[in-house]
């Protein structure tokens, strides 16, 4: 506690620095084994549509750990002149970023999928050669597609538990993406079976569903995103409703201040909230103008923070 | 995070694949039947590109393939993008001495590159109709023996 009133800057429980020390160390190892299984299933690649989908989409999920890491490092640093607030909301830039490319490639490979679907093309799957025997490359790929999906299941499942600990939606989502790895990694071997059996439209049809999960999913991810830099009501962690914490919280502080309006946002994995009287949400023209001379509408708000229990007074008394 | 629906044929396909396994059924199969087609006429027809030079080890190879399929061959040389239409179409069952690199190569199912006896540096490689992976598979296994010559 004293090393934070030094700091002056909002501190974790033990219980949630030590998560956070757990999911970064977690994230590292999902970089490396999925750097591995990209360069296996590259070497494995062969004439199947699914499983090029499948390969595009493993590389997809390089991004939720990197930008975890990359948002990581930035929330550590101290606020500046610059960037009064800090960088909490480091993850939330990092989140939309890598939800929006997931949606954007989610929708290139439909594309992709639904053209070779409609052209009718006829997938081909050579041979290769190893120590003087041959062996359908489609074996190869099937091999290649079990082994990737073990990995990022067992990650995913362990990363699923530290997200709700720390409230973290990239976690999350990330944890989510890889534990329903499997998926992918199944209709891409259906999909080539489909080519061993001699039915051409199974692995097309087979990319095209693995294209819309990843779009369902860089959907979903985007519009957390969305809600969080639009300051919107902080939102449950497994789904889009609004978040029980949050909207105990305002209940709370609406009963301990009557007649005012509670506004609450989330920056990062924290929660602000702002009493204000109801019906004056706005400084008055008056006060504005003695603070801005020019342009005074754009000053909206002046906050005096609650630092103690002898600061809360209604907030219409000061 | 797929429909259940879908996911449950992909799990069927996946049990198929096993059932597969376990009685040792053979994969790849042909889309459109050129082995069986093959097998049932005893004929091969055979497209090479009229201006190759030397042919003489795919001829040989061709000769070993008829040997093993017991079907007698019947050479079509033509044009390279004739014989890359004629193929797709399925009048011709390959083409044999390609170069492994050509403008055609997305066009076709392509075989396993092999060094060409002229000029090291360009590998050439056989083609079958695109999805005739038992065929290709086929063909592959030939080209693996030595170069007889």
């Amino acid at each position: 506690m004293t090393e934070n009133a030094v700091r002056d800057r909002p501190a974790y429980p033990q219980t949630v620095e030590t998560a956070l020390e757990d999911a970064e160390r977690i994230e590292w190892i999902t970089l490396f084994w999925l750097a591995v299984i990209v360069a296996v299933m590259g070497w494995a690649m062969g004439g199947s549509q699914a499983f090029k989908t499948a390969w595009i989409e493993d590389v997809l999920s390089l991004l939720a750990p990197a930008s975890f890491l990359v948002a990581r490092r930035f929330e550590k640093k101290p606020p500046s002149e610059g960037f009064p607030y800090g960088y909490h909301r480091a993850a939330s830039l990092a989140f939309f970023f890598s939800s929006a490319a997931l949606f954007v490639i989610g929708a290139w490979l439909l594309y992709d999928g639904a053209m070779s679907l409609m052209k009718a093309e006829h997938p081909t799957i050579g041979s290769r050669v190893y120590f003087g025997t041959q062996i359908w490359s489609g074996w190869i790929m099937i091999g290649a597609l079990i082994f990737s999906v073990i990995p990022p299941v067992i990650l995913g499942r362990r990363k699923l538990g530290i997200a709700k600990k720390l409230h973290d939606k990239v976690l999350y989502v990330d944890a989510q993406t890889n534990s329903a790895d499997w998926q992918t990694g199944l209709a891409s071997i259906a999909g080539i079976v489909g080519i061993g059996f001699g039915f051409r439209w199974a692995d097309a049809a087979m990319a095209v569903l693995i294209s819309l999960s990843i779009i369902k999913d860089g959907y979903g991810a985007l519009k957390k995103a969305t809600i969080s830099l639009l300051d919107g009501m902080p939102r449950a962690l497994d789904s889009h409703a609004i978040s029980e914490d949050a909207r105990l919280l305002k209940s709370r502080l609406e009963s301990h201040f009557p007649g005012t309006n509670v506004q609450i946002r989330e920056t990062g994995r924290f929660f602000r909230a702002s009493v204000e009287p109801e019906g004056k949400r706005v400084l008055p023209p008056g006060l504005r103008r003695e603070y801005l001379s020019e342009d005074d509408w754009r000053l909206i708000e002046v906050t005096t923070a609650l630092r103690d229990v002898a600061d809360r007074k209604k907030p219409d008394q000061s | 995070m797929m429909s259940r629906s879908l996911f449950t044929s992909a799990r069927m396909g996946f049990s198929l694949l096993c059932l597969c396994v376990l009685f040792g059924c053979e994969l790849p199969k042909d889309q459109r039947g050129t082995t069986e087609r093959i097998e049932l006429e005893s004929e091969i027809h055979a497209g090479y590109s009229a201006q190759a030079e030397e042919l003489a080890a795919e001829r040989a190879w061709l000769a070993a393939l008829g040997e093993r399929k017991d079907a007698r061959i019947e050479e079509m040389p033509g044009e390279a993008h004739e014989l890359v239409e004629a193929l797709r179409r399925g009048e011709i069952d390959l083409i044999m001495g390609m170069p492994a690199k050509s403008p055609f190569a997305t066009e076709v199912g392509l075989s396993r590159p092999y060094p060409n006896p002229q000029e090291r540096a360009q590998k050439r490689a056989w083609a079958v109709r695109p999805g005739e992976n038992a065929w290709l598979y086929e063909v592959d296994r030939l080209l693996m023996q030595e170069t007889p010559r």
